[in-house]
C-alpha cells in the first residue's frame, strides 16, 4: 500500500508553494470547497472526530492580505474575478473563488429559512429529515457561533434610514437584518472582505474551528477528477479525488498533481459548481436531473438620487429588509404583484459606475453627485416553474443557462416598480433604472414609463449572488440528484453539502440554510462512517 | 448627424451577411494569440502597443476599446490614459478563463462594425466622439438581445476598471478606502506587470 505523504508543518492552511508533486494525502472525509457548505460539514464532522480534509481551488485571504481596494479584492476573492455572466450576458454571477467562498465577500444577512420553503420542500419535493424540528437545532447553534443579530440602530446608514422611513409612510412591512457580525467597524467594505475580521465569515469561524480540531485545508488545490470504482452492490464508491496544484500568480493549473485517498467525499462547491463539478465527470447521463432546476435570485437595481448626502459605501450595506412583496400575491390564477425581498443597495464607486446606465454626459452627472446617490435591491424569489439550468458547452466551459420566463419577467419589472415606489417616498428627487435602457423618473407620476421595460438580456443590470439546485435533493432519482440523505444517488459514500441541493430558490440569502444543512449532512456522513 | 436604426427584418438580414466577416476577424485575432482553448497555455504573446505591452488585446482591440472608453466616460483622453483602463481590462482579461476573455474580444470585434450595420458609413473606432457617443445613446433603446449584451458587457467592464482607480476619486468625491491603507498587491497583478515589464508600483509588496 502506498505511504500517505506527511505535510512539512501542521496548523496552517496549506498553499501552492506546500505541496509534493504526485504525493498521495489520506483522510476519512475530503470536502471539496470551503464556503459556508464546505466550511460547516467540516467543522462538524471534526466536532465528531474524524479526519478531514478541504479542498479549495483559489488562494487563501486572510485580513493581512486585504487591502478595501474594489478592484483588487474583486480579483482576490470573486470566481471569475466578478466577470462572469449567465448564457445571455445580462446578469452578473456573484461567486466565492478564495478560502472561505462567498462568505468572504457576502453581506452577512443571515436568514433562517423560510418556513413556506420548508414545507413546500417537505410536501412538493418529498425532502425528508429537513423540517423545521431538524433544523432549529442547527440555527441555534450557527446563530450563536456566528453572533447573529439584529441591525441596531448605529448600523443604518442614510439609505436604510430613508428606506425604513419610506417603509413607515407606504405601510410597507419590514425588518431588521439579522447580521453575522462581532464588533463591526462600519467600513463598508463587505464585499472586499472584512479587514477586521468583524464579520463572522467561515474563514474567522467554522474554518479555524475544524483547523483547531484537526482538519487540514489545501488552497490552491482544484479537484481535478473524482477516483471511484463500481461495486458488486451496483453503487459506485468514492475512493478519492485526484488535485491540481494551482499556479496563483498565473491562475491556471501548474500542472502538478496529487491525490487524495478518502473513505467519503463530500462536494461542496457552491451553487454555481458542483453540478458542473459531476457533469465534468460524465455523470449527466446517469443523473439525468444534474445542472437543472437551477435558482440564482436574479436581482434588479434602481438608483436614486437625493438632495443631501447619502454616502452609501459607508456602515453595513443592508441594516433593514422590507418583506412586503416578499410572496407571489396571485388574484385567480392572474399574478398581481410580489415574490421579492427588497433591501437598501450598497456598492461601492466602481460597481456604481458599472450599474449607473448611460453614457458620456449623461453617466458623468451622476458620477460627479456620487455621494447623493442612493439606492435598492429586489432579490427575487424564482418561480419554481421557470428555473434555469447549468450546463457544460462544447468545448467544456461552464454555462449558466437562465432564460426569464414569462412569469418572472413579470416579477422582475414589478420589483422595480416598487423599488421606484419606494425611492421616491424616500425623497429621491431623480430615480434611475439600472440597465442599458436607463429608464430615468423625475416623479413618481412618470411610473407608467416602467410598463415600457425590456426585461432581457443586457436590457437590465442585475446580479445573481445566491445560487442553489442543479443537485436537487429528493427522492427520485429522474428528478433529483441526490437523496435527503445528501448522498448521491447510486453512489455508496458521494455526499453534496451547499445550496445545490435546494430543490427550489430559498427566497432569502441562503447562507444560514447551506449551513444548517450541512449540520444534518454531517449527521448523514457520521452514520455512513459508523457502519 | 447618426442614421436612424435600420428595420429589424433588414437588419438582421444585414447582421448574418456581415457575420461571417465578423467571426472570420474574430478567428484570425483569436489565432494569432496562440491560446489554447479553455485554458491558456504557458507560451505567451505579448503585443507591443501604443498602450504598453499587452498580453490579451492587440493594438487594433486596443484602439477600439479605446474610443469605446472615450465615448463611455465624458472624460479627457489624458484622464483615460492615467485611469490604465486598457491596461487593467487586458489585466483582467488574462486572468480569467479563455471562455470568458473571448466573449469580450468577440464582442469587441461585433461593437466595431455594429454602426455599419445600423447603416453608418463608419466603424465605431473610426467615427468623430460626438458621434460615437451618440450613436451608444440611441443603442440604449435596442430590443436586440445580442446587441444589448454586446454594449453592455463592454460598457460595464470599462466603467469599473476608469472609476475603480484611484485617479478618478476627485471626480466622484469619493473618500476612498476605509482604512485608508497602501495597495496590496496580489501576485496575479505582480506576475502581470512583470511580463508586460512594468515599472513597479509604489505599493506594499508583501502577501499575496
Amino acid at each position: 500500500m502506498r505511504q500517505e505523504t506527511k505535510m512539512k508543518m501542521d496548523n496552517k492552511i496549506y498553499e501552492e508553494q506546500d505541496y509534493e508533486n504526485g504525493a498521495l494525502y489520506k483522510t476519512q472525509v475530503c470536502v471539496i470547497g470551503t464556503g459556508c457548505g464546505g466550511a460547516t460539514v467540516a467543522k462538524r464532522l471534526t466536532d465528531f472526530g474524524f479526519d478531514v480534509i478541504l479542498l479549495e481551488q483559489g488562494g487563501y485571504y486572510p485580513a493581512t492580505k486585504m487591502d478595501q481596494n474594489e478592484l483588487n479584492m474583486a480579483g482576490k476573492l470573486f470566481g471569475a474575478r466578478g466577470l462572469a455572466t449567465g448564457h445571455d450576458g445580462g446578469n452578473v454571477l456573484m461567486y466565492g473563488n478564495n478560502v472561505g467562498g462567498a462568505s468572504v465577500h457576502y453581506w452577512a444577512d443571515s436568514y433562517r429559512t423560510p418556513s413556506e420553503k420548508i414545507r413546500s420542500w417537505e410536501q412538493e419535493f418529498g425532502v425528508k429529515g429537513h423540517g423545521v424540528a431538524a433544523l432549529n437545532p442547527a440555527f441555534d447553534a450557527i446563530e450563536k457561533s456566528l453572533n447573529v443579530h439584529r441591525a441596531e440602530d448605529e448600523f443604518f446608514n442614510p439609505m436604510n434610514e430613508k428606506v425604513r422611513g419610506a417603509c413607515a409612510t407606504l405601510g410597507w412591512h419590514g425588518h431588521r437584518v439579522p447580521q453575522a457580525r462581532k464588533f463591526c467597524q462600519k467600513s463598508g467594505h463587505c464585499m472586499q472582505g472584512c479587514l477586521y475580521d468583524a464579520k463572522q465569515s467561515q474563514i474567522v469561524t467554522h474554518i479555524p474551528s475544524a483547523l483547531k480540531q484537526g482538519a487540514r485545508l489545501f488552497s490552491d488545490a482544484r479537484a481535478a477528477q473524482l477516483i471511484y470504482s463500481d461495486t458488486k452492490e451496483l453503487a459506485r464508491k468514492a475512493n478519492g479525488v485526484s488535485v491540481e496544484i494551482m499556479d496563483r500568480a498565473r491562475n491556471r493549473p501548474s500542472g502538478k498533481k496529487f491525490k487524495i485517498a478518502a473513505d467519503v467525499v463530500v462536494l461542496a462547491g457552491g451553487g454555481f459548481n458542483s453540478s458542473f463539478f459531476l457533469m465534468q465527470q460524465g455523470f449527466k447521463k446517469d443523473l439525468p436531473a444534474l445542472g437543472k432546476y437551477f435558482s440564482m435570485n436574479p436581482s434588479t437595481m434602481v438608483h436614486s438620487l437625493f438632495e443631501e448626502e447619502i454616502i452609501q459605501w459607508r456602515n453595513i450595506p443592508a441594516a433593514w429588509g422590507v418583506d412586503e412583496y416578499r410572496l407571489r400575491r396571485f388574484n385567480k390564477n392572474q399574478y398581481v404583484e410580489g415574490g421579492y425581498l427588497l433591501m437598501p443597495n450598497q456598492l461601492q464607486p466602481a460597481s456604481l459606475a458599472a450599474t449607473i446606465p448611460g453614457f458620456g454626459s449623461d453617466h458623468r452627472t451622476w458620477m460627479d453627485d456620487l455621494s447623493k446617490v442612493g439606492g435598492t435591491i429586489a432579490w427575487m424569489d424564482d418561480v419554481e416553474s421557470e428555473l434555469g439550468e447549468i450546463r457544460i458547452k462544447s468545448n467544456g466551459a461552464r454555462e449558466v443557462y437562465y432564460p426569464y420566463g414569462e412569469l418572472t419577467k413579470k416579477v422582475l419589472k414589478d420589483g422595480i416598480k416598487k423599488q421606484v415606489i419606494l425611492n421616491f417616498e424616500a425623497g429621491a428627487k431623480k430615480v434611475l433604472v439600472a440597465g442599458l435602457q436607463g429608464v430615468s423618473l423625475n416623479t413618481i407620476d412618470e411610473i407608467q414609463k416602467l410598463d415600457d421595460l425590456n426585461i432581457e438580456a443586457g436590457g437590465l443590470s442585475m446580479a445573481s449572488p445566491h445560487p442553489g439546485g442543479g443537485c436537487r435533493m429528493g427522492e427520485d432519482p429522474n428528478l433529483s440528484v441526490v437523496n435527503s440523505d445528501h448522498q448521491v444517488h447510486g453512489w455508496d459514500n458521494l455526499f453534496v453539502s451547499d445550496s445545490s441541493v435546494f430543490p427550489s430558490s430559498s427566497s432569502l440569502d441562503p447562507s444560514l440554510t447551506i449551513m444548517a444543512f450541512s449540520y444534518i449532512a454531517a449527521d448523514r456522513i457520521k452514520e455512513r462512517l459508523s457502519v | 448627424m447618426l442614421n436612424q436604426p435600420l428595420p429589424r427584418r433588414r437588419l438582421l438580414k444585414l447582421f448574418a451577411s456581415t457575420g461571417g466577416v465578423i467571426s472570420a476577424l474574430a478567428t484570425t485575432q483569436l489565432a494569432s494569440c496562440s491560446f489554447t482553448n479553455h485554458e491558456k497555455d504557458t507560451k505567451q504573446t505579448v503585443y507591443n502597443t501604443s498602450f504598453g505591452l499587452l498580453l490579451v488585446m492587440d493594438e487594433q482591440r486596443a484602439k477600439l476599446l479605446f474610443s469605446f472608453a472615450e465615448a463611455c466616460v465624458s472624460n479627457s483622453e489624458s484622464a483615460i490614459h492615467k485611469a490604465e483602463v486598457i491596461q487593467r481590462i487586458d489585466e483582467e482579461l488574462y486572468f480569467v478563463s479563455t471562455d470568458i476573455s473571448d466573449d469580450f474580444l468577440l464582442a469587441l470585434d461585433v461593437l466595431e462594425y455594429l454602426p455599419l450595420v445600423y447603416g453608418c458609413f463608419s466603424r465605431f473606432s473610426q467615427m468623430p466622439l460626438l458621434e460615437r457617443e451618440q450613436w451608444l445613446v440611441s443603442m440604449q433603446q435596442t430590443r436586440i438581445n445580442t446587441v444589448s449584451a454586446v454594449i453592455s458587457a463592454c460598457r460595464m467592464t470599462v466603467m469599473l476598471m476608469f472609476y475603480g482607480h484611484e485617479s478618478t476619486m476627485l471626480v466622484t468625491g469619493y473618500d476612498g478606502t476605509f482604512s485608508k491603507m497602501p495597495q496590496i498587491m496580489s501576485s496575479q497583478r505582480r506576475k502581470y506587470k512583470s511580463l508586460t515589464k512594468q515599472v513597479s508600483l509604489n505599493t506594499h509588496e508583501a502577501g499575496n
